[in-house]
Order: structure tokens, then sequence, then C-alpha cells
């Protein structure tokens, strides 16, 4: 049997989630509750193995390949004159990362989903729902146009919120969901603006390999007209703060935590929320024509970093450390693609996938076995009681904290190095900023050792401290994408080793970023990145050493003394900061009083009064008159016809 | 028996309302309803052929006694497959509306594939006998199927009317086509066109232009444009309902099809040369009245299937506006600016408003006519999924994205735009105000239907698969055309590129050949532009006459 | 033998057509406006033959068959729905038949 064609295994990759979502979605009540399974699991590992053998196929291929990329045109979408937009997938190295990302970890967390959700009375509603979240993404990664991209955009959003609220019930969780949706719209508006100044500013093409070749060329538009492009991918950046949950646009993720844990791992850690990241990687022959957007993307990744990180350290529910976590983590890898290093912003989106999702799968395990419990200073002493979620857990403490040799150490040595290099050759950007973001991104690492292995000590080692649950190892459904998720959380980071010759990631993805990081004047040594490899070792061993000593060793009574001590700041930090709070007062308040002013006065007094009903009432009226006229009497009606005759001879002959 | 074959699917609407007719007195009372599937059957069938014949060449019929009545080509095929479409949801409605009110179904789909046989016939004839022939058969049996529901003197006065009116248009028509003959001596439209353009003093200008009058008006009775329109609510309100989605979908773009083929091909004539009579803005004004008048009247009906009547020829008037737009860059530059728009409008607009009135016609138990607004209230609660589809097909008539509606709306407003950006603007400007004013009486049919309570005792629906299979179809389509309507369009442009029956007009104008002359059938083709041929495949071609030069 | 113009015909045939027109628009009674409707048809046949005549061309003359037997289809279904009306208003007068309207 041969094998299907790169594009037949594509359209199936896409279509396969769609599939299931339909099927789940619309015939729930026939399926039984195995069948319901079967679909859910079995759309995305279908995808998974079409992507798997869409991309085995692509790789010897790749060299001879127009920048290594194969197009499959589905139809023509729209053509409204000079506009023309396909339906296309897009498969080039970028793509293939993020789909085999997608249904890869997608269909562990599906397959955890099987175990977690088992007994929810809307469980063919929420594998339907997770099946067209998952549609959506890759028709996000693999869209070839913008406008499809923005399809995925838009649909990955409003799955997002289905399920942040899928519980919809509790009147907390559907609000959740409406913040999620309406913080992200306000992206969303961001870059939909970007894309009509693309479309009527630039060169009218929201087509990626076009726009690139647009902007190759030096007499374009994008070369000449900094200002616009500067513009559009500002707009652009507004899109990602939204999506990737940046300041100020961060406060749905959190509060994202109200969905079940499985939707956290998978939207709101591994996949979804890096749409942002891939989307500015995506675009990355773009940004770099822009170096004051970059500047903007860097401080504001780098900001986020730490500013999530130190919110994280005081967190007490499990699932709010590891959101506050995502926000930081999000910020490193703004931090990579702001400063030109877009393969290590995507490697790093990658290796946080895998931990990421493994912490969370670990996190809902021990709420699983917790019975709902999400307080981690109820917890402790889940080592011994379990085994597979305790040792996949740490692996991927670790992982996250930097410690050597494991994925995420590698990845976020890869940012660091690179943003303390960075130099724009534009020259518009001070040096000093690459310091500046270099430190804040050293110490967000300091902080994450210390608050990840504050959560793990707190919940796992020690004594059970309140004895309500029963806490037991989860069943195997849940264990194994636990198991397979921290191997790749440890090895992962082996695609990226910090020397040339051994670095198999920035090969592979040198036909999209390659010409890109080239305009940025990399000064940094080898001798140099060894070194930080060093620095940064010592800051994680650093950060997990202060969190023992703190929560499992001599210090135990030091945080309650510094919280008395420093009492100001500890409310400070466990308040977030009063963002919310200060969106209330600043944005949500004024808007509200603005709108009820809007709607008593201008909608309901001055438009429905005198502009709506105004002209309806004059046209009813109108109507009303022309009314009459239509009597019934078909002689009457004849006699128009013969009327409406004269009256033409009359006008014309 | 080729030529046979290049007619097959009128032949199998035909044949299929025979069938219908002899099963109809093998089934039992009230078992009928499978009668439905074999004319969908029988529809389908006709509609594969006439996909296959679509895909050849342009086929001119040379049988005898049938030499050049007819021109087989994109325009009718295009056209004709609207049609079939709309005749077998209607047939599809029928299935559990009909005996639910009563109405022996076996005539209703015998006459229904008569009706359908007619209009395929006008669509494709290039004879002005075949022509009227062709609308007579589509519009006596759509007589009698109005008057159906022989209980109700609601149906019986619908029948009547649009009998009588129709019977006093036909007579305008026929008059016109007189006028035609006594101008030019022919009954062919192709040498009629070809002979007004070589012979600009041997027709009588004045009965010419008159023949334009006549022919225009006949047609702007059948496609429901003011001042002609009265008949149109009384008859889609009297009317069995899934006849009424028939005459709206498959009527109005059989109609269309001619009016555009008839305007286009002999707008052109010197006749209409600097004289106060301009068939263009004969156009343009029922276009606007039609608009206006459609619109405003529609804001003050309560009853939905008025409503939906109204609607229909506020649509009528943008969809002249296009076919208006077409024919004025004809007269103007004597080369057509190719405006693709109007066949996909109609189908677009086929399929919201089979979609609208499908749902009515599911709704209510027998001897229930009413359908006024306040019956649909609570309907998108109660029966949910008729709700949506009225939704979506309201919505696509309203023309909001992501309808195929939209898409059809947009384009002919676009298309009309390119064609005299500063000329047509305001005309294009009124057609969009006139669409929001629209608006106001679409929303008005969701309002009831997803946002009031009923009063009293809510409207029931009656359980049709056969009905829901159609419904279903139309909302999927309605979403097909607004998403991905490229292939649509493709054949829209196919179809537009043959309505105008140039013949060799250019061409003979040039070398002023006598019409007589027999060119080798050959070299016989049709042309579009001048200087382009298209060959035309001729049967029979010892008969050696007669051929479109 | 003398032979008339063929505007005379055609004077004749409108005028026959008008007489129609004004029966179906003024006459109440539903079968006598089918009547008219015929006398605008038989209007339109005599305008055909004439020109048929003037051209010296035979397919007009055929046209008018295929008229008059179209015509007297259509008489029957005129006739049927005057029987219909009948039925349920006991009588065809158009007046009868007004029950929709605006």
């Amino acid at each position: 049997m041969s094998m299907p064609s790169i594009e037949t295994l594509l359209v199936v990759v896409v279509l396969a989630p769609l599939v299931g979502a339909v099927l789940n979605g619309l015939f729930s009540r026939f399926l039984k509750h195995s069948t319901v399974s079967l679909l859910g699991v079995g759309a995305p590992v279908v995808a998974f193995a079409a992507a798997l053998l869409a991309v085995i196929q692509w790789l010897p291929l790749r060299a001879s390949l127009p920048d290594a990329s194969v197009t499959v045109m589905l139809f023509k979408w729209i053509e409204a004159g000079p506009i023309v937009i396909d339906a296309s997938l897009y498969l080039d190295p970028l793509s293939a990362v993020m789909i085999l990302v997608v249904t890869g970890i997608g269909s562990l967390i599906h397959l955890y989903s099987v175990g977690y959700m088992h007994d929810d009375s809307s469980y063919a509603r929420y594998f339907s729902h997770l099946n067209l979240f998952t549609f959506s993404m890759l028709l996000l990664v693999l869209g070839r146009s913008l406008l499809l991209l923005f399809v995925g955009w838009e649909g990955v959003g409003l799955c997002s919120y289905l399920l942040i609220g899928f519980w919809f019930t509790d009147m907390d969780k559907a609000i959740a969901g409406k913040k999620a949706f309406i913080v992200n719209r306000i992206g969303d508006f961001g870059f939909l603006l970007a894309l009509f100044f693309l479309l009527f500013h630039l060169n009218g093409t929201l087509d990626v390999p076009s726009l690139r070749q647009a902007v190759a060329d030096p007499t374009s538009v994008f070369n000449t007209d900094t200002a616009m492009v500067t513009l559009v991918t500002l707009l652009l950046f507004v899109g990602a703060t939204g999506k990737s949950a940046q300041i100020p646009l961060y406060v749905w993720l959190p509060d994202a935590m109200a969905g079940p844990t499985p939707v956290s791992a998978l939207i709101h850690a591994a996949t979804m929320v890096t749409a942002g990241v891939y989307m500015i990687a995506r675009l990355n022959f773009l940004f770099v024509l822009a170096p004051v957007s970059m500047a903007v993307i860097a401080s504001v990744g780098a900001v986020t970093a730490i500013f999530a990180a130190s919110i994280g350290l005081v967190q007490n529910d499990i699932k709010k450390v590891l959101a506050y976590s995502t926000v930081s983590q999000l910020g490193y890898m703004i931090l990579g693609v702001g400063v030109g290093a877009f393969g290590a912003g995507v490697f790093h989106l990658m290796t946080h996938a895998f931990f990421k999702a493994c912490l969370f799968l670990g996190a809902g395990s021990v709420i699983h076995a917790m019975a709902g419990e999400q307080d981690i200073r109820k917890m402790g002493g889940l080592a011994k009681k379990m085994p597979f979620t305790r040792w996949t857990f740490l692996i991927s403490t670790m992982a996250i904290a930097g410690v050597p040799f494991l994925s995420g150490f590698f990845s976020k040595d890869e940012i660091l190095f690179k943003t303390l290099t960075y130099h724009h050759v534009s020259g518009v950007v001070p040096e000093w900023l690459s310091v500046v973001w270099f430190a804040l991104a050293l110490g967000a690492a300091l902080m994450t050792a210390m608050y990840m292995f504050r959560l793990y000590f707190l919940t796992f080692s020690g004594e059970q401290r309140d004895h309500h649950a029963h806490p037991h190892e989860s069943p195997a459904t849940m264990t194994i994408p636990l198991v397979v998720l921290a191997i790749g959380a440890a090895l992962a980071g082996y695609l990226g080793l910090p020397d040339p010759s051994l670095n198999v990631w920035e090969h592979l993805l040198a036909p999209v970023f390659g010409a890109a990081e080239e305009s940025i004047l990399a000064t940094g040594s080898h001798a140099l990145e060894l070194g930080l490899m060093g620095v940064s070792t010592v800051v994680a061993l650093t950060g997990i050493g202060l969190a023992w000593w703190l929560y499992r060793g001599a210090g135990q009574q030091v945080p309650a003394r510094i919280a008395a001590s420093m009492s100001g700041l500890h409310r400070l930090l466990s308040n977030k900061y009063y963002v919310d709070e200060i969106y209330d007062t600043l944005v949500i308040r004024p808007l509200k009083a603005y709108a009820h002013f809007l709607w008593k006065w201008i909608d309901v007094g001055l438009i429905d009064g005198i502009m709506v009903n105004g002209p309806a009432r004059l046209l009813s009226a109108v109507g009303g008159a022309g009314r009459r006229l239509a009597t019934g009497d078909v002689q009457g009606y004849a006699a128009a016809l013969v009327v409406g005759l004269a009256v033409i001879v009359f006008l014309f002959l | 028996m080729s030529d046979l074959l290049s007619i097959s699917p009128l032949l199998v609407t035909a044949f299929t309302g025979m069938l219908v007719m002899a099963l109809d007195l093998l089934a039992g009372q009230g078992r009928k309803a499978f009668l439905s599937w074999v004319t969908v059957a029988g529809f389908a069938v006709a509609g594969i052929l006439a996909y296959v014949l679509w895909s050849g060449d342009p086929v001119v019929l040379q049988r005898p006694f049938l030499a050049n009545v007819m021109l087989l080509d994109a325009h009718g095929w295009f056209f004709s497959e609207v049609v079939l479409l709309a005749g077998a949801l209607a047939a599809l409605l029928a299935a559990d509306h009909m005996p639910e009110q009563g109405i022996d179904g076996g005539e209703t789909y015998a006459l229904l594939s008569f009706s359908v046989t007619g209009a395929i016939l006008l669509m494709v004839a290039t004879d002005l006998v075949t022509l009227f022939l062709g609308l007579e058969i589509m519009s006596l049996a759509l007589y009698v199927m109005a008057a159906g529901k022989r209980s109700s003197p609601f149906s019986a006065e619908a029948g009547i009317k649009y009998f009588l009116l129709g019977g006093v248009a036909s007579a305008f028509l026929l008059m016109g086509m007189a006028f035609l003959y006594g101008a030019t001596g022919k009954l062919n439209l192709v040498d009629i066109a070809r002979f007004l353009a070589n012979h600009p003093e041997g027709a009588d200008p004045l009965l010419v232009q008159g023949a334009m009058i006549l022919l225009v008006v006949a047609m702007a009775f059948k496609v429901a444009a003011v001042p002609f329109h009265f008949w149109t609510p009384d008859v889609y309100e009297g009317a069995p309902t899934p006849v009424t989605a028939f005459m709206a979908g498959a009527v109005k773009a059989a109609a269309f099809a001619v009016l555009a083929r008839l305007v286009l091909t002999l707008a052109r004539a010197p006749a209409f040369q600097g004289t106060a009579f301009s068939p263009a803005d004969l156009l343009l004004g029922l276009a606007v009245v039609s608009m206006v008048v459609g619109n405003l009247l529609g804001i003050v009906q309560t009853n939905v299937k008025r409503i939906l009547a109204y609607s229909s020829i506020a649509h009528a008037g943008y969809l002249l506006l296009g076919v208006w737009a077409t024919q004025a860059s004809v007269s103007e530059t004597g080369v057509q600016t190719l405006n693709d728009s109007v066949p996909f409008y109609l189908l677009a607009y086929a399929v919201s408003t089979v979609g609208a009135f499908g749902v009515l016609a599911l709704l209510g138990r027998s001897g229930e006519e009413d359908m006024s607004l306040s019956r649909i209230a609570g309907l998108g609660r109660r029966h949910p999924v008729l709700g949506v589809a009225l939704l979506v097909a309201v919505l696509s008539l309203a023309g909001l994205p992501p309808l195929g509606g939209f898409m059809a709306k947009f384009n002919l407003f676009r298309q009309v735009l390119a064609a005299d950006p500063a000329g047509n603007l305001p005309w294009v400007i009124l057609a969009v105000v006139m669409s929001v004013v629209g608006l106001y009486y679409y929303l008005r049919i969701v309002l009831y239907a997803f946002f009031r309570e009923p009063e009293g005792q809510p409207v029931v629906a009656i359980s049709s698969a056969a009905g829901s299979v159609a419904l279903a179809v139309t909302v999927a389509l309605a979403l097909f055309l607004g998403i991905a309507p490229a292939k649509f369009l493709d054949a829209s442009r196919m179809a537009s590129q043959a309505t105008v029956l140039t013949g060799s007009i250019a061409a003979s104008r040039a070398g002023a050949a006598p019409v007589q002359t027999a060119t080798p059938p050959a070299a016989a083709g049709i042309q579009l532009k001048p200087g382009v041929q298209i060959p035309v495949r001729t049967f029979n071609s010892k008969e050696g006459r007669g051929n479109l030069h | 033998m003398m032979d008339v113009p063929v505007s005379w015909y055609l004077i004749l045939a409108v005028t026959l057509f008008g007489i129609g027109t004004v029966g179906v628009l003024t006459r109440r009674n539903l079968l006598v406006v089918l009547m008219s409707l015929e006398i605008m048809l038989n209007g339109v046949n005599l305008a055909i033959l004439a020109f048929a005549r003037h051209h010296g061309d035979a397919q007009g003359q055929a046209a008018v068959f295929i008229v008059m037997a179209v015509a007297a289809a259509e008489v029957a279904v005129g006739l049927a729905l005057a029987i219909a009306l009948f039925r349920h208003e006991g009588s065809v007068d158009l007046d009868r038949a007004t029950r929709m309207k605006g």
C-alpha cells in the first residue's frame, strides 16, 4: 500500500477533529459512552498519526521545496475585485512543529480526559468542544492566509470560552468564561485592524508567503513606510497580548482556571495561549522591520515574566500558581521573539508545552485524588500515595525551574543568551535595554524556581495536613499521559543544544527564521553562552534551595514572619497587584456609566425615540397608505397593469 | 437521437409528470407521499443530465419542425438547475404538508413536474412561439396548483387572481411578440436580433419599441415588479405553502432568465438609438419603484407569507437593477461589460426563499391557514430546528453575512457600481438604504420567532422527514453559498456569458450578408464577443437551413 | 380584388384587444371576464395573421394555431377556477374574491 500524499494527510489532520466534534456534538444522544470516548480520543489521534506521516514524508523532501513548504489549496474562498483569498493549508518547518505539538500533546490530554471527565453528565459536549478546539488550533497553525489564521484564532477563542464556562451552572465559572472572551476580543480587535491595514494600506495581500516575498523586495512599501509597518506590528502585538496573556490583557488567564483541568492544560498552557507567540514568529519578517515594535514586545514580555512570577510566589490555589507561571513563561517566549530569537521563542513554546501540560495534568490528578481540593496548604504528603503523579510532577518542576540538562534549561538559556546579546541593525534600540530585559528575565527565573518548588514541597512532601480526603493514584488513562509528557519534558531540550553543530532545531527552522535573524546582530560568543548557563544554573539552584529552606527546612517560620513584617508587600502580591480592581475602577465602571448614559439618553431617547422610531413611523405611515392601494380586487390589480403600461407608453413614446 | 438526448432534462421532467399521474391512479387515498420522492428522483435525474449537458458545447436543436427553436447552453442549464432545485425542494415540502392540509397530493406532483418542464422550455427557447408555449405550460400548471386546496376559499381566490392577471400579462406578451413579428417578419429571437441590426430602416421603430415595452411589462408581471406586483402577496398568501415556495424560487428565476435574455438581446437594436425610449430607463424605473414599494409595504404587513411576498418584490427590484446595469453598458458602448451577478443572485434567493416558505409549510395543523406573525411566536423555543432554519433563511434574504444572500447582494451591488462608478452610485445607495429598511421586517420575523411568547395556542409543527431534508438542504446551501461561493460564481459567469443571443450580429453587420444565404452549417457558431467563436454542434445538418450563423 | 392594407387589420386587431381589455377591467362576472380575455387573444391572433400575410410567411399562421390551442387550455383552467369560486361563494361574481388584500 502506498502512503497517502502529504496533501491528503494535511487535509485529514484538519478534518479529523472536525468530524469528531460534529459527531459528538450532534449525535451524542444516539452514542454510547464508550463510542463518545472512542470518537473524542480517536479524532486527535488520527490527526496526530496523519501529521506524523505527513512530516515524515516532508522531512527528506524539504530541501527541494520552495521555502521548504507544501501548500494544499482547498478552495477559492473570497474573491472581491483585486482581493483574492484562498482557503489553503501551508506546511513549513514552523507549522510542522506546531501541528505535531498540537495533535501530539492534544491526543495525550484527550486520553487523560477520558479518566478525568468520566462521570461528567456532559461528557459528549466536553469532547465535542475539545475536538472543535483542536480543529480551530490546527486551522490557526496551518492557515496559509492570515485571514484563515484569524478564523482559527477566533475559533480557539470561542472554544476556550465554551470550555472555561463548561460548568456554566456555576455563575463564577460562567463569568470567568465571559471575561476570557471579552478580554480576548479587545486583542482580536487589534489583530483585525492590523489585517485591514495590511490589506488596504500596505500591499493588499494576506497570504503569508506572498507577504514575505513583498517584504524581501527592498523597494516595496514595507521597507519605505516604517511608520505604517510599526503601527501594523504593534496592532498585531495587541492581538498577541490578548491570546498570549501579556500585560495588560493577561487578567483572563488566571480566571480561566475555572474550566476542567485538562482544558487548562491543553488550551491555557500548551497550545492556544501560544498562538500570539506563533503569530509573531510566523510574521517574523515583518516584525524585524519595526525595531520599535520589537522593543515594545520584548519589554512587555520581560515585565510580564517577572510580574506574573512574583504573584505566583504567594498563591495558594494549585491551579492559580500554575496559571501565573504560564503567564510568566509566556512572557519569556514573547521576550524571545521580541529580541529576534524567533527560533528560541518557539523552542521554549515547545518545551513549555510538555512540562506545563504535564504539570497541569499532574495538578488535575492531585485535585482528583483530593476530591476537588485545590488549596495547597491543605495538601502535603502525597508523594507516597501517588508515585506516578509525584515523579512526573517533580521532573516537570525541575524542567521549568531550569535545572540543568532538562528541557526548560536549554530553551530558557537560549532566550537569556539572545536577550543579552540582542542588537538590532537599525541601532534605534539602545543597548542598555537588553541588559535591563536580561536582568528582569533572570529575576523571573529565580522566582520561577522558588514558587514551583514551593508548590511541589507543599503538595507532595511532608505529612498530609488535612485528612478529609483519601488520596489515591489516578487510573492508567491519566497516568500514561503524565509519563509520556514527563519524558518529553526531560528530553525535548536536546533538540536545541547550545552548540551550532548539534542544534537540530535551528537547522530545521532556518528556512523560516534564518533571514530575519540575520538582521539581528548577535555579538555574543559561544563562551558567553556557556558562561550564562553557569549563571542560570546557580540562579535555579538558589531558588530551589530557598524554597527548600522556607518550606521544608529550618526556615519554615520565615514566610509567616516576612508576611507579617512586610504586610503591605504581601497583601499587594496576594491581591495580584490589585490589577482586577484597578481595571474595575478605571475601565469597567466608567464604561458601564458611559454605556448607561448611551443607553438611557442616546439610545432610548435620541436614537430609538427620534431617529429610529421617527423614520419607522414615517415609513409605516407611507406603507400603510400604499397598502390601501391593494384592495384585494383582482380587476383593480388588472387596472394597475394596464395603467402601468399606459404610463410607460406615455413616458417613453 | 442525439438531439433528443440534448433536451433530455425536459423529456425526463415531462415523463416524471406522466409517471406520477399514472402512479397516482394506483396509489390509495392518503398514500401519496411517495409520489413526492418519485418527483424528486425525476428532477434529480434531470438535474444530473442538465449538468452533464452543460459541460458540453452549446447545442441548437435541428430536428425537423423543431429547427432552431431551442438553444441549449450554459444560460438555460444554469437556470434549469435552479428551477429543478426549487421544484425538488417544493416536492419534499409538499410530502407531509399536503395530506395534513387535506390536499390530494398526486395532482400537485404531476402539475409541479409539468410546471418545471414549462419553465425549462421557456428558458431554452429561442423561438418566440416556443417561449410562449413554455411560459403557458409553466403558468397554467401553477394556476391550478395555487387553487389546489379545494377546501379553502383563499386558495381558490389565489388561483383566480393569478390566472386572470396572468392571462392579461400573457396577452400583453403575445401582442408584443406580434409587434416584433410584424416589424421583422421573424419569430426566432436570433433572426430578429440580426434583422434589427442589419436592416435599421426595415423595421418600424414604433412597432419595435411598442413590442419591447409589452414584453418587458409581461415579464415584469411574472417577476413581480412594481407596479405589476399586486397579485404577488394575495397569491403567495392563498396558495398552498409548498406551491408558494416554488413560485417564489423557481418562477422568479425562470422569468428573470427570460427577461434578461430578451432585453439584453434586443436592446442594442438601432430602433432604440436616438429615440426617447430607452429600455435601460424602463428597467431602472421598474427597479427603483420595486425596491422602494416592496420594502415599504413589507414593513406594514403582519402575515409572514405576505411579508415574504413583499420581500420577493423587493428582491425583484435589486435583480432588475442588476439587469439594468448590464443592459445600460450594452447600449452605451456596444460591448457588454460582463456582469455575472444576476444568476448567482437568483440561486441564492431561491435557496433562501424556499427555506423560509419551507419552514412555514411545516407549521400548522390541518385547516390552520393563518400565518400571522403572532402565530410563529415562540417558534425558536418550541421547535429549535425549524427556528434555526427560518433564521438562516430570513437572514440570508436580508443579506447578512456569512449567508448566500449577503454574497449575492454584495456581488450584485459591487458589479453595478463597477459598471459606472459615478453614474450608478445613487442607485446603489438607494438599494442599500432600501436593504436596511427591509431589515426591519426580516428582523421582525426573527423577533417573533425567538423573543416573543405566544399568545394563546402556539403553532404546532407537523413532523416531516422529507420536509426536514429539504430544510437541511436550504440551510446547508445558504451557508455554503455565503462561505465558499467561488464555484457557483464561476457557473454564474458561464451563464451570464451565454445570456445575450448576439448571433453574429457584429460580423454580419460588417459583411452585410443577407440572412437567408446558406452558410455551411459546419461553420455555424454563436458569437459571444466580436471575434470569438464558440463552436455549436448542429444535428441533422443535412437539413441545412436555419442555423444560427 | 382590392388589397386591404395591413394597417387596417392592425387597427382592427388593436381595437379588439382594447375591447377585451376594457371587458376584463369592468365586467364583474368571471365568465364574461374570461370571454373578454379570449377577445384580447383573438385580437393578437388577427395581428399575427395580418403580419404573416404581409410578410408572406407561413410561420406566423402556424403560430396562430398554437396560440389558439393554448387559449383553449387556458379557458379550461379558467372554467375550473370559476367552478371553484362558485363552490365557495355561491356566485361567480369577482366582488366575492376579495378576501385577501393589503
